[in-house]
């Protein structure tokens, strides 16, 4: 129970989600690494972000190839559908970044 | 009404800022065309709710009703709606028990837009790439378009009625 009285969600099932929602061969392959934090939104209601790392040549590539885009966006929504189908109280942003 | 186009003429303002740059596009850009897009359909999700409970409104009752929607609610619903599930809030009791992938993906639309406008504007330390934001404005664009044939639906009218009136759902009496 939190301060409020509300049932604390385990993180330890949403985080092992993640991390096989996340692993290497099951990302795009223009993605070269993923990585994600828990913590909240605006509100401060739950959230988890998840960053997806991509080239600069692959952020052009993208933008202008109109198909792999609608298809990250597939991946995309599968990948929020099943984060919000655990019922973890913890609401997905995913975008993606540009690698370090 | 001069505003009755508005969300339309954001997201073509949205799209030119997209790809205002050539190349390597401005972060100033991608900020802004993500802040225009979300503006897009927080205008569109308002004009359609006036439109459909009040149909046949003067202007400037329009307008009235118009400012009584809030960022914060409309955050919250966004959230709610895209699940599958709609609970109503603070109660148990379910609002929509199937609730259709075509309301899931413009409500999950919404709440990330809404929280990326707040990092785009606000956090200086916010970076975005040109083909998270386009493929953004696509699907916002896309929502929009297939808007005429789904808005008559009960589970619409769930969305748009939670959209000003959230939290009147779990109101017993």
């Amino acid at each position: 129970m939190n301060t409020q009285g509300e049932a604390v969600y385990d993180t330890q099932e949403l985080e092992r989600t993640l991390r096989e929602l996340l692993a290497p061969e099951r990302l795009p392959d223009y993605v070269l690494s993923a990585r994600y934090e828990l913590s909240t939104d605006q509100y401060g209601e739950p959230a988890v972000r998840i960053y997806l790392a991509i080239s600069p040549e692959s952020d052009q590539m993208l933008s202008n190839d109109k198909e792999k885009l609608e298809e990250y966006s597939l991946f995309k929504q599968d990948l929020a559908r099943r984060i919000l189908e655990l019922d973890s109280g913890y609401f997905p942003f995913i975008r993606m970044v540009e690698a370090a | 009404m001069n505003a009755q186009m508005l969300p339309e003429h954001l997201l073509e303002q949205a799209r030119h800022l997209a790809q205002r740059e050539r190349n390597r596009p401005r972060q100033a850009s991608l900020r802004r065309a993500v802040s225009t897009a979300y503006y897009a359909l927080f205008h569109f999700l308002i004009r359609e709710a006036t439109r459909q409970f009040g149909p046949d409104l003067s202007e400037e009752n329009y307008n009235r009703v118009y400012r009584w929607f809030d960022h914060g609610t409309m955050a919250r619903v966004a959230r709610a709606f895209s699940e599958k599930v709609v609970r109503i809030p603070n109660s148990k009791e379910l609002l929509l028990q199937n609730n259709p992938s075509w309301i899931q993906l413009i409500a999950f639309t919404f709440a990330e837009l809404q929280e990326w406008r707040h990092s785009a504007d606000y956090d200086p330390g916010a970076q975005f790439v040109r083909a998270e934001v386009v493929e953004t404005i696509r699907i916002t664009e896309h929502v929009i378009r297939q808007w005429k044939t789904v808005k008559n639906s009960p589970e619409v009218n769930a969305f748009l009625l939670s959209l000003l009136l959230w939290e009147k759902w779990g109101k017993q009496r």
